[in-house]
């Protein structure tokens, strides 16, 4: 269902002016109001005061998550204080935290492009959603909550916390959708099972996953598990939250709500803009923010875009599923591996299950890269699944070969691996630097 | 129906539009929102064709108007409402809405030029009583009243208004408004300028805020009515009583 058909459908042409319209204001706005725009901006060459096209875009310079530290806590906002009505910030475990405000608009802009991501999965007043992201200074929560809520669904702000509870929830609640993160989703199904609930007992349809990179292999594992359609989503507080896109049933690609984004994409090394098709890092530009735009954020995310239209009927431009964000690539010697792309070998190997750790060492002076896995006993409680040889040493080959890198799996007990938990699940333990 | 890009425009060495961009769609009622002296009323005479644009493009139905004389854009049917009506005093109320129909007199079209003078009549009942009276007689509310049927003799598809409630009282501000609302509803898009925000806001779908030639923020009405800033510069309590 396309929530909004104006802003959704519209022809490229109409999105053009509507873009370029708004890019304009917000040039004009961030100059008057953040001094760190002001004086950007005001480089030589920038020429800010003339942005006549799209294209022009590419004269100004990047913000970067360092320039937002720099600005801690309130410096980056377009608005006094007064104006604005919520605070969230990001969570700061690699650094000083980004805050972020948002004005009554951008909360109505927010639940709007959430409302987008929530319909494209066929949510409608009649489902029961159980939002299982953190509520707190997270963006997940709030903004799952305040999407639903515009949609007419009914939400049951469940957070994250106890996975049976999360279950009981589920099941005596008749949620029919499920929002939290991907690895989440996956630490509630193997609840289910624990906790021998069938899932025909769940009234489960679909399921929103997002705030971390995950793959095509986690998908099958969890539509299968929970009997739904698992659908990506992308966002980000430093733009807004989630919200910046989404998958439509088509699941191929992730609907950018480009009426309120800009996306460009470049090389990371460069910064040279890169065109449609080819991978680099994804650039944002907040539009239609009031109090906390966004010129040129450099994500440290990696994906490409495409204009092709979709079946589905929206014309808005699509980015691909994000295998990686930069600060989580696995860099051994010349080799950058994703997560990601461990997590694909690993759900496709049936005698494993996608519960896995992987920890980075050093010894004497080469990078070592072992994964512990659990066995795919606790999936199906039917035996160890059939196929010949050792699961471990069919993926670490597996590892090998696409990804080029030399792997040690090794098996652990079932149910050994943490769960994810609060927030996100931190699948990388780096020994390297300690 | 209405798409401009980068539009600058000025006034021998002073440049008072620094690159305006907007859009109206078919059906849509747009507001331009801003103080004295930021530049509104430049942009409407530069669509109109009554200032020349110094830079910039403006497509009306698919095909450029930028530059265009007055009367080509007005044939085109983008035909501006002027600020403080600019009716002709000394003619009579029915030569003035003649005259607003003098491009499709000229092409024969004199029925329906009668027929139309019989709907603005219906639509402003004042103006078909005084059809005889000089405009100049016509008290400011009766004035504008005809400045705007004379406009519709135009057959325009879209009506620019500038600031069409300035010095009326709040009860004639609420009829020229309910106007607008009841020409949209029978088929025109209007692209209003006015500095009576709350009023105008009221009655739109989107509108766009200005300042010193610059638009500095898009919105839908609702939006731009929540927008602090525009609450603190434009919707101030001196309003509030006009329209409410």
């Amino acid at each position: 269902m396309i929530w909004n058909k104006k802003y959704e459908t519209m022809t490229r042409d109409q999105m053009d002016q509507v873009q370029l319209e708004r890019l304009q204001a917000t040039v004009n706005r961030v100059k008057r109001n953040v001094a760190f725009y002001r004086q950007s901006l005001s480089a030589p060459g920038v020429r800010s005061d003339d942005i006549q096209s799209l294209t022009d875009l590419q004269r100004l310079p990047f913000t970067t998550k360092e320039d937002l530290r720099k600005s801690y806590p309130y410096d980056m906002f377009a608005v006094p204080l007064r104006d604005i009505v919520r605070i969230q910030s990001t969570s700061g475990t690699t650094g000083t935290p980004v805050v972020v405000g948002y004005t009554p608009n951008d909360l109505r802009t927010w639940a709007e492009c959430v409302a987008r991501v929530l319909s494209a999965g066929g949510m409608t007043e009649h489902d029961v959603v159980q939002v299982a992201f953190t509520y707190g200074l997270f963006s997940g929560g709030f903004g799952l909550h305040a999407g639903a809520e515009r949609v007419g669904a009914s939400v049951i702000p469940a957070s994250t916390g106890s996975l049976e509870k999360q279950v009981r929830i589920m099941k005596d609640f008749k949620t029919t959708a499920l929002a939290c993160t991907p690895s989440y989703a996956l630490a509630i199904a193997s609840a289910i099972e624990e906790m021998g609930i069938d899932r025909r007992e769940l009234s489960l349809r679909v399921g929103y996953f997002g705030a971390e990179p995950w793959s095509e292999g986690l998908r099958s594992v969890l539509e299968q598990g929970l009997g739904i359609t698992a659908l990506d989503n992308y966002g980000l507080t430093e733009v807004l939250g989630p919200g910046v896109s989404f998958e439509c049933e088509k699941k191929d690609g992730l609907h950018v709500n480009e009426d309120c984004f800009i996306l460009e994409v470049i090389d990371p090394t460069s910064a040279e803009v890169l065109p449609d098709g080819a991978e680099g890092e994804l650039v944002l530009t907040t539009i239609t923010k009031e109090g906390f735009p966004m010129l040129r954020y450099r994500t440290g995310d990696l994906g490409s875009v495409t204009r092709a239209p979709c079946p589905c009927g929206r014309t808005l431009a699509r980015m691909s599923r994000i295998r990686g964000r930069r600060d989580d690539m696995i860099i051994l010697g010349a080799t950058k591996v994703f997560p990601s792309q461990i997590e694909e070998i690993i759900t496709a190997e049936p005698g494993l299950s996608p519960h896995f750790e992987i920890t980075l060492d050093r010894k004497d002076g080469i990078d070592t890269l072992s994964i512990l896995v659990e066995p795919a006993e606790a999936r199906n409680g039917a035996g160890p699944a059939p196929g010949h040889g050792d699961p471990c040493e069919r993926a670490a080959r597996k590892v090998e070969a696409v990804l080029g890198v030399t792997a040690k799996i090794s098996a652990v007990e079932p149910g050994s691996l943490t769960r994810a938990g609060e927030g996100k699940l931190r699948r990388v333990v780096d020994k390297r630097e300690i | 129906m209405l798409s401009v890009r980068n539009l600058r425009a000025g006034y021998g060495s002073v440049e008072v539009l620094h690159g305006v961009s907007l859009h109206v769609d078919t059906g849509e009622i747009v507001t331009i929102v801003g103080a004295n002296g930021a530049g509104k009323s430049t942009l409407l005479w530069s669509l109109a064709g009554l200032v020349a644009p110094r830079g910039g493009a403006a497509v009306f139905e698919a095909k450029e108007i930028t530059a265009l004389p007055a009367e080509a854009v007005a044939s085109r049917g983008c035909v501006l409402v002027p600020e403080g009506r600019q009716v002709f005093a000394d003619l009579t109320v029915g030569e003035n809405l003649l005259l607003g129909g003098y491009l499709r007199l000229r092409r024969g079209a004199r029925r329906a030029l009668e027929q139309d003078i019989a709907r603005i009549s219906d639509l402003f009942p004042i103006l078909a009583s005084r059809a005889h009276q000089r405009a100049g007689t016509l008290s400011g509310g009766e004035q504008q009243m005809l400045a705007v049927g004379r406009a519709l003799m135009a057959r325009p598809a879209l009506l620019m208004l500038d600031e069409p409630s300035i010095g009326l009282a709040p009860l004639v501000v609420r009829e020229i408004f309910d106007v607008i609302v009841r020409l949209r509803s029978e088929g025109t898009t209007i692209l209003l300028v006015e500095q009576n925000a709350r009023a105008a806001l009221s009655i739109s779908d989107r509108g766009y805020v200005m300042e010193t030639g610059r638009i500095m923020l898009e919105g839908t009405a609702g939006e731009l009515s929540a927008n602090h800033d525009v609450r603190r510069s434009y919707l101030g309590r001196e309003y509030r009583r006009i329209d409410e």
